[in-house]
């Protein structure tokens, strides 16, 4: 009886073990399934890029796949937050590196150095040191560079003749021809100023005149005394009796700024990589326009594009998958996703896999390597109180641009700068 | 007293089943947000969602000192001010004229237009006006045809708001309407024929009859009106983003356009005291309609 009994309790231990170990081995291979949760902000166009990248892994990685998920602007920075912060459950995070670095530093830090992630990604030589200091915070890499937004200003050809001589590269120029779209019956120039009104600066300043700083610099120190009077005399293209700014401006976001240059109610726009291909097409309603570097004060050689930020992936420190997530990262740089990046978002940080005899009328000026492009500062990587400091600017901009006069514009101007300081100081 | 309401709970226990579902959403949804919007006001705003560090009051103390918070609530204050009277006298004449018996013909189709508003969309409502009163809108438009000058409606501070206010009468009027006329339906006739004997004229029978029956409905609009004005937010947020220079940078808008920045602590706080204010003032609205009745 009781050899009957250990008998039988041998063989139901070597059931059991039997059971376990085909479980483990089954739970071993069902665990090299891996899914990496991605959140994108945008439109289902960035999805292509996502599913090239997804492909070109599976190669080498045939058990890995993604999760992509898009959402709103509005919605994705808050959501990226509280996941990064608290509730976790996305490996990784597409968006504009500005946003990226706000989610970082109100993070408290909590996106991964990616610096030994793109050193082991072939094809690294694409990313330039410009693109890297826009990912970077305090010399950590937070962003995985994927596709630059670089813009030009554009100007339409099909209302007022436009000679060689009258392309708008120089200020006078410039503001010359808003004047003459202005007398032929549309906005002279537009730009949004209902939501950040102080990019007109970077345009301008940064990139048509390679002033960097304009505002407050790394030290962190208010220069706004240094350009106060060219600072007034942009916003005087607003303000002034003679303004060429499109007025309505003031309660424009960017897609009512989009809706206006596509009914053909603007003179001079910014046009960006991401969009001139599609307004290139007959049906856009944009019309006939073209593409030049944004004004400079003196020489129209010294002009530039405006390398407005980088687009790129971010990783959780929480993110349930990281490594598989790491894995993905090095299939972004490859050619058949930066294809998949330039035909969906109009950019890649690889210009080596664009043909450029494929490009459109105006997509030409972007991937020509003769033409200057200057990268707009950023600082949302070094100063936590940085939204703060933002805040304040954004706040004396909107009342400058309701100024009676230019007198009052340099007065706010002053009161700005001494709160840059205040605020600064209150910081360090 | 709690025993027989316990007793009523238990007869109807199948009611209170039903409407409980709504409670339900309405404590996930609503309360609870509430309370935690409140309690998130007490920290510092960048650490809410990780380490949260309590600053009591200091929150509110930075809003005593701040120059746009005063701004957004005098703007707040005296929207409210003006928009709630001219809804309320707006929406009497109509339902007045709606009811009146010489209006026979087309009174459906009046009431739908009066009404339809209401149910637009608000995002809707204030894209289309927007276009409407742009610089080269429809309004601009109409007003070279007849030879004036254009006018900045929603470029220049004053009109802005005023626009806005224009708007919300519009979206809101028809509420109003459709409540004061409901309640004219209960209004005894034969007081009329009283005071038609009496001699009264139409405005003393409007006068003594019709306002004070109308009185639940006045109440009821009245608080509605006021808690709707004071949060004003999507015409500030699709028109005007709060411009032009902050003149119409409502007190809620101005806790979005913080949270927007991620300055959740400021954010939470502006909202805590918008919505302790709303409480105050229609506290003292009813205290006042309260002692009036009585």
């Amino acid at each position: 009886m009781k050899r009957k009994v250990l008998i039988s309790l041998l063989i139901g231990l070597l059931a059991l073990g039997c059971i376990f170990a085909g479980g483990s081995a089954e739970t071993k291979s069902s665990s090299e399934k891996k899914v990496i949760t991605i959140w994108y902000e945008g439109n289902d166009q960035r999805l292509p890029f996502f599913k090239a990248a997804e492909a070109e892994m599976q190669k080498d990685y045939p058990n890995y796949s993604i999760n992509a998920i898009t959402f709103d602007n509005a919605t994705i920075v808050p959501k990226s937050l509280q996941a990064v912060t608290a509730t976790g459950g996305v490996d990784l995070i597409f968006n504009e590196a500005s946003r990226l670095m706000i989610t970082y530093q109100q993070s408290g830090g909590g996106f991964e150095d990616l610096t030994d992630i793109v050193a082991a990604t072939k094809n690294n030589g694409v990313i330039t040191a410009s693109d890297r200091s826009i990912c970077s915070a305090r010399d950590k890499l937070i962003v995985f560079p994927i596709n630059r937004s670089n813009s030009g200003l554009g100007y339409k050809t099909d209302i007022i003749e436009i000679s060689e001589d009258q392309i708008p590269n120089t200020w006078n120029k410039f503001v010359e021809l808003g004047r003459r779209y202005k007398e032929a019956g549309v906005n002279g120039w537009t730009l949004h100023l209902g939501t950040n009104p102080e990019q007109i600066f970077n345009l301008i300043l940064t990139a048509g005149n390679d002033i960097h700083g304009f505002w407050i610099d790394k030290t962190p120190k208010s220069n706004i005394p240094k350009y106060k009077e060219q600072m007034a005399d942009i916003i005087e293209l607003y303000t002034s009796k003679n303004a060429i700014w499109d007025r309505d401006a003031i309660n424009e976001d960017f897609a009512a700024m989009y809706t206006k240059i596509q009914s053909s109610q603007a003179g001079m726009f910014r046009v960006g990589n991401w969009n001139v291909a599609g307004w290139d097409k007959e049906n856009s309603g944009v019309g006939e326009f073209s593409v030049t570097t944004y004004p400079s004060f003196t020489d129209e050689a010294a002009g530039a594009l405006s390398a407005g930020g980088v687009r790129g992936l971010a990783l959780p420190k929480n993110a349930p998958e990281k490594e598989a997530a790491k894995v993905f990262l090095q299939y972004c740089l490859s050619e058949a996703a930066q294809k998949a990046s330039f035909q969906t978002m109009g950019s890649c940080v690889d210009y080596g896999v664009v043909d450029t005899d494929k490009l459109s009328k105006n997509q030409k000026i972007f991937f020509d390597p003769n033409v200057k492009v200057v990268a707009t500062d950023y600082y949302e990587g070094l100063f936590s109180y940085y939204p703060e400091l933002l805040e304040a600017f954004q706040k004396s901009l909107t009342k400058a641009f309701s100024a009676k006069d230019r007198a009052e514009i340099i007065s706010i101007l002053d009161k700005l700068d001494i709160e840059l300081n205040t605020i600064i100081a209150k910081n360090k | 007293m709690i025993i027989t309401k316990l007793k009523l709970v238990r007869k109807y226990w199948l009611l209170y089943i039903f409407i409980s579902i709504f409670a339900g959403i309405s404590v996930v949804f609503g309360i609870y947000p509430m309370i935690s919007s409140i309690y998130y006001s007490f920290f510092k705003g960048s650490t809410i969602l990780t380490s949260r560090d309590f600053i009591g009051l200091s929150n509110y103390l930075s809003l005593i000192h701040d120059e746009y918070f005063w701004k957004s609530f005098r703007i707040t204050v005296i929207f409210t001010t003006i928009s709630v009277p001219v809804n309320i006298v707006a929406a009497l004449l109509l339902s007045a004229l709606l009811n009146y018996r010489g209006i026979k013909f087309g009174r459906v189709f009046f009431k739908l237009a009066i009404f339809i508003p209401y149910i637009t969309p608000d995002v809707v409502g204030a894209v289309v006006w927007k276009q409407v009163f742009n610089t080269n809108g429809a309004m601009n438009s109409l007003l070279t045809i007849i030879r004036l000058s254009p006018i900045n409606w929603l470029t220049s501070p004053g009109s802005a708001i005023g626009v806005l206010a224009f708007v919300e009468l519009w979206k809101h009027v028809g509420l109003y309407t459709i409540i004061f006329l409901t309640n004219y339906q209960l209004i005894d006739k034969t007081l009329y024929e009283a005071a038609t004997i009496d001699g009264a004229s139409t405005f003393q029978a409007y006068r003594f009859i019709t306002i004070p029956s109308l009185r639940p409905a006045l109440t009821l609009n009245g608080t509605y009106a006021i808690i709707q004005f004071l949060k004003t937010f999507t015409v500030a947020r699709i028109i005007t983003f709060g411009g032009p220079n902050y003149s119409t940078n409502f007190l809620s808008y101005y806790a979005y356009s913080k949270y927007e920045r991620m300055n959740f602590g400021s954010a939470t706080a502006i909202a805590t005291f918008l919505f302790f204010f709303i409480l105050l003032v229609t506290f003292a609205g009813k205290s006042l309609a309260t002692r009036r009745e009585r």
